[in-house]
């Protein structure tokens, strides 16, 4: 199974209002591109970075209330679009789902299990039957990346 | 240094509300999406509540998976320490906050209008214990729940005195532009300044974002110049709960912790710390302890007592460590980290000495509360004898440990779902715990007289062992000098630093318990009974003193004959003629001391029964253990109890 570089849709330009709103929203805006189309870390972990839900939900739309799939804890899929403090997301690995998800359930760092510290993704690419992230140094966001299976990373905070 | 506490009186505080809520009415931020309020004064605490005046008030609330509770003092003076939430993105009247709101406002007889708190406690930044806060950048999907919510003019509407927060962190204005920006996960915000945190979370950036905001935002109308930081430099406040109430902060933001280590303090900026992963946030937990008369109660968020570096990314740090001589022996407590196996170490229980605990959890898959702990409780020696009473905000929380597979051990707790409350009596002389099938009753002891030091007592380095049920008049020494019991040997623990707590040589008889009782003799027994428990090394002698029921109603006290002594480890039972304990209704079984009419309680339990259970009574689990909560047949009158519950 390939590993695509993803591209922008145009469905990720649509805005999407019908019918999908929780109890109080306010004014929604157009979605936008994400800039960049940055990597995440899909959590399904609460604030102690234990397992509250070992699949996370996606939507068919922001403040939906359609799932269209459910991405296991600990995935990595790529930033599509944004509006508000939601994101279309598309996950890096089989099977490819994508759907919208609030960003509370997104992760931009991980901790390197051989001891390198903490880091922030900058790509992802396949390398044979595994995920290969691009990384960086916390501290040096301008740092040259460089690449480390995801097997090696863990959501901060997380549990085995 | 930190701000001065606000104290003010009680008529200051109405006008402070009512200014607060006027204020939020004309306030609009840009950027915040917060209307004017349809304002209602916020009012404090009155004699019109459900609240006892002139005691101590604790409620315990169910909020599920999180925390909640709520002092009131003698004289109304209040604190609320977390509102925490189940799902980040709960609002309007699907929240915990709303609940608790509206528990507050009939503790308080506030009728339909906010509270005006004297305190807020947020015990450490997580979602379970503040919630999620709104934040002005925010478009398209409005959030706020927990203390957010609570304390928004806008949303419940309820005033605070003074806020106290650990310093987690604080907000700088990096780009200029007047609002605190939390950040996203992509987006990282470069405008919270970290203070002392390690892991972090979108709840905590959103909450630092709306403590230390900017001053004119609408939504921090009621918090705008109320919020005191515990700083490590500063001076922490004294909380101010009303006369004869001392309520002290011992401990916020890992102080005077370093990490497994041995080197790196806890406190500090570690949200980028690599290796084994930052402390964890629980380690920044504020804890505080409240004594009125002899009652003393324990809090501490969700502190852990453990170091764990394992392969996580994140670790574990032993406060507990610290708390646990800071705290000393105490009547209550609650349980940190809702009942974690990682937290509630056998040397903070065995310095603590509850006699009762509350664990505050919900619907977990995290194995809390944790069996380890469980049985901490239960075979804890305490001022009673052997055995805290647990409460649990939900029964069960977890079925199984962490594990998955083993299952939970809820034997001998008490109430099944629902609030826990606390009452004292007698200026804190005593006090009782309301849960849903019942109320049970306490001596409270204080600093505890089992703590005195005798000329047995053992290094304080020592380890004193206890074997829970030893059998009847088994003169066997409780102190011993044995570092390593026998394996298998189901012993507790107690660490003897400061003070010494050995039993053994003691003759007093305010050690001696109620262990068993029977209110309605029919076949199997004759009389009434009531059987006393002596839990020591040594013989008590017991003549003189007396049983009883209920204080200032039911029958006379019942005086045991003079010359009367239990041997160590031994029972003695009184056969009482039918018509002294009540067959149904609430009923209390006390053994006290009379003295020129003044009574001084050296144990009390109760029950509440809605229909007669002839010949069957109530026990305790094993001999001084925790009390069970059903009544029983399975009575064992002057012997050994059953260690099971039925």
């Amino acid at each position: 199974m390939g590993y695509a570089r993803l591209l922008l849709g145009g469905t990720a330009l649509i805005p999407v209002l019908i019918g999908t709103a929780l109890a109080q929203v306010g004014t929604v805006p157009i979605p936008t591109p994400a800039p960049h189309s940055p990597i995440v870390l899909v959590s399904g972990r609460d604030d102690h970075g234990l397992l509250a839900n070992p699949q996370v939900a996606l939507y068919s739309a922001v403040n939906g209330t359609t799932q269209v799939a459910r991405v296991r804890d600990g995935s990595y899929a790529r930033v599509l679009a944004e509006q508000g403090t939601w994101r279309q997301i598309e996950t890096l690995t089989p099977p490819q789902q994508r759907g919208w998800i609030d960003d509370y359930y997104l992760r931009g760092r991980a901790v390197r299990l051989d001891g390198g510290g903490q880091v922030t993704f900058a790509d992802a690419r396949p390398a044979g039957d595994h995920l290969e992230i691009a990384v960086r140094p916390v501290e040096d966001p301008t740092a040259a990346p460089f690449w480390v299976a995801t097997a090696r990373l863990r959501e901060v905070g997380a549990r085995p | 240094m930190i701000p001065i506490p606000i104290q003010l009186g009680r008529s200051g505080i109405i006008r402070l509300a009512a200014v607060v809520v006027l204020t939020a009415a004309l306030l609009v931020t840009a950027g915040s999406r917060v209307r004017p309020a349809a304002a209602v004064a916020a009012v404090p605490c009155s004699a019109a509540g459900t609240w006892t005046q002139g005691e101590m008030n604790v409620y315990w609330f169910n909020v599920g998976q999180g925390d909640s509770q709520f002092i009131v003092g003698p004289t109304g003076k209040t604190l609320l320490i977390d509102v925490g939430e189940t799902r980040f993105n709960s609002t309007g009247t699907a929240t915990n906050a709303t609940a608790v709101a509206t528990k507050i406002r009939s503790i308080c007889g506030a009728g339909s209008s906010p509270v005006a708190l004297d305190y807020v406690m947020a015990s450490h930044h997580h979602l379970d214990h503040i919630g999620y806060s709104g934040n002005p950048t925010d478009s398209g999907t409005i959030y706020g729940n927990g203390i957010y919510q609570l304390l928004n003019p806008t949303g419940l509407g309820f005033t605070v005195g003074t806020f106290l927060d650990h310093d987690g962190g604080t907000w700088t204005d990096t780009n200029g532009n007047g609002v605190c920006d939390p950040g996203t996960s992509t987006a990282p915000s470069n405008e919270i300044a970290w203070h002392n945190a390690g892991t972090t979370s979108t709840s905590s950036a959103r909450f630092i974002c709306w403590l230390y905001g900017p001053a004119g935002q609408a939504d921090r109308a009621a918090i705008a110049g109320h919020v005191v930081t515990l700083t490590n430099t500063g001076t922490w406040p004294a909380v101010d709960l009303g006369p004869g109430v001392t309520a002290t902060i011992l401990n916020a933001n890992g102080k005077d912790t370093l990490q497994a280590d041995g080197i790196t303090p806890v406190s500090g900026n570690h949200t980028t710390q690599g290796g084994s992963g930052p402390p964890s946030e629980n380690d920044y937990s504020i804890a505080l302890k409240v004594s009125y008369g002899k009652w003393s109660y324990a809090t501490a968020g969700d502190s852990d007592g453990e170091y764990n570096t394992s392969a996580n990314s994140y670790t574990y740090n032993n406060i507990e460590a610290k708390l646990a001589p800071l705290y000393g022996d105490v009547d209550t407590m609650r349980a940190n980290h809702h009942g974690s196996d990682h937290s509630s170490s056998a040397n903070y229980v065995n310095t603590l000495k509850p006699e009762s605990v509350f664990i505050s959890c919900g619907s977990n898959t995290y194995g809390h509360p944790g069996n380890r702990m469980l049985n901490q409780l239960r075979n804890v020696v305490n001022d009673r004898g052997t055995g805290a009473d647990i409460y649990l905000a939900n029964n069960p929380c977890d079925p199984t440990q962490a594990d998955r597979t083993t299952p939970t051990d809820y034997s001998g707790t008490f109430n099944h779902g629902g609030d826990v409350a606390l009452h004292t009596a007698g200026s804190g002389s005593t006090y009782t715990i309301t849960y849903d099938a019942g109320t049970r009753s306490y001596t409270a002891y204080g600093n505890g007289t089992i703590a005195t030091p005798t000329p047995t007592a053992v290094p304080p380095t020592a380890t004193a062992t206890r074997t829970p049920s030893p059998a009847p008049g088994t003169p066997t020494a409780t102190a011993t000098r044995t570092p390593s019991p026998a394996p298998g040997t189901p012993t507790a623990t107690a660490t003897l630093s400061p003070t010494p707590t050995a039993t053994a040589g003691t003759a007093d008889p305010s050690k001696v318990v109620i262990n068993e009782y029977m209110p309605a003799p029919q076949s199997t027994y004759s009389t009434e009974w009531i059987e006393l428990y002596n839990p020591t090394a040594a013989t008590i002698t017991i003549g003189g003193l007396y049983l009883d029921d209920l204080a200032n109603g039911g029958g006379a006290p019942r005086q045991i004959p003079a010359g009367t002594t239990i041997a160590a480890h031994g029972y003695y039972v009184m056969d009482i003629s039918s018509g002294f304990l009540n067959n149904t209704g609430y009923e209390e079984v006390r053994y006290l001391k009379i003295v020129n009419g003044v009574e001084t309680v050296y144990d009390m339990t109760s029950y509440s029964l809605s229909s007669t259970h002839y010949d069957q009574g109530f026990h305790r689990q094993g001999d001084g253990g925790a009390w069970c909560g059903s009544v029983t047949a399975g009575l064992t009158k002057g012997a050994a109890n059953g260690t099971t519950c039925p």
